[in-house]
């Protein structure tokens, strides 16, 4: 019963996957960038999600073809509110790269774990 | 012991998640609570009351056009940390990776992409004037104006890249984006109706939609400018940013 209702909603299944996958990289890995890469998979797994919500079956491109019979178009709000999230990730992303280059050029290395240890 | 406790912790968020994702609506339903209340309006009135046939533009740059407007200026507040951080004098240094290379671009590819380059801008043109009525719109061409920019920087190297878009006129063009968002929501204003309407009362009923048409295209030519000149800016600030070895701190 259950396995059947997470079939239908396979996509919202792997967004799920995939966003642990990006939790489980920030808070295991040591490394800044890797941390880095882990909250842009966090964000490709929100994207995914929501774009996903707005999926119509055998529906078209929200866009009015003028003459034409009107078929189902799919939910454009999520598409309309990833579109700008999407612009916004790159450059908070570009934020944190040069975060991350001021902490290397500061401590020398990328791991926290060692700044830690080197600070006892 | 760390590991163990990370791996248990996300196994258990996995599980919830995923509870609660086979809990959800069956995907793809017309009638999931996603699919109805506003969304029916936006797809049948959105070409009436926005005036585009691209109902993801109309959503964006009407009916919600206040967050996009945040979205902006989110995305020069991420610059301004970027360069802030990077620190923007380090913005005309002309000494990067790039330029200390002693491996020439080809002659092959120098050409290629002289020749690619005007059609990147004349497509990211097209692609920002038909965001109206096709796929398409101001934050794309805006990525596809920095994508050209990063093929020609990553080409003819740092300095001559500089040299085409300089420091001074980088600054106006960011700026682009707020300042179409001011003058046309106050337009709106005057006109008697709210901040950004797109609606001049005054107006005869034959020139208000070719007013809302232009409104809407300084929009998205603002959104475009402003997206490639943020992305370029950003691209250049890391570029240059490799200076010295020096390391502060010394473990």
């Amino acid at each position: 019963m259950m396995w059947s209702m997470l079939l239908d909603n396979i996509n919202y299944a792997v967004a799920m996957v995939l966003f642990c996958i990006g939790f489980y990289t920030v808070i295991m890995r040591s490394n800044l960038i890797k941390k880095i890469i882990g909250l842009v998979v966090m964000q490709v797994a929100v994207f995914f999600f929501l774009v996903s919500l707005g999926y119509l079956d055998e529906g078209v491109a929200p866009i009015v073809v003028p003459g034409d019979a009107p078929s189902p178009m799919v939910n454009p709000l999520p598409q309309a509110m990833i579109l700008t999230a999407i612009v916004i990730a790159v450059s908070t992303t570009a934020l944190f790269l040069s975060l991350a280059l001021k902490f290397y050029s500061h401590y020398g290395t990328l791991d926290i774990d060692k700044v830690k240890e080197d600070k006892r | 012991m760390k590991k163990i406790l990370a791996v248990l912790f996300t196994c258990v968020l996995a599980v919830l998640l995923l509870y609660v994702a086979a809990l959800l609506p069956p995907m793809g339903d017309a009638d999931n609570p996603t699919n109805r209340h506003v969304v029916p309006r936006y797809l049948e009135h959105g070409e009436q009351e926005a005036g585009t046939r691209n109902i993801v533009a109309a959503v964006v740059f009407n009916y919600r056009g206040y967050d996009t407007m945040g979205e902006v200026a989110i995305f020069s507040a991420a610059l301004a940390g970027t360069l802030a951080v990077l620190g923007a004098s380090r913005r005309k240094i002309a000494r990067t990776f790039i330029d200390q290379s002693g491996v020439e671009f080809s002659f092959i590819s120098r050409t290629a992409v002289i020749l690619l380059l005007p059609l990147i801008i004349l497509f990211s043109i097209y692609i920002i004037l038909y965001g109206i009525d096709l796929p398409g719109g101001g934050f794309q061409g805006g990525a596809i104006i920095g994508a050209g920019v990063m093929i020609f920087t990553i080409t003819f190297g740092f300095s001559e890249a500089q040299s085409l878009i300089p420091h001074h006129v980088r600054i106006i063009l960011e700026s682009t984006a707020i300042s179409a968002f001011f003058v046309v929501g106050t337009a709106g204003v005057i006109g008697g109706a709210n901040f950004l309407t797109y609606i001049l009362p005054q107006l005869s009923t034959q020139i208000q939609p070719i007013v809302r048409d232009l409104m809407l295209l300084a929009l998205l030519f603002g959104v475009g400018i402003k997206g490639g000149m943020v992305f370029t800016s950003i691209f250049f600030a890391l570029l240059t940013e490799k200076e010295t070895n020096d390391v502060e701190y010394a473990p």
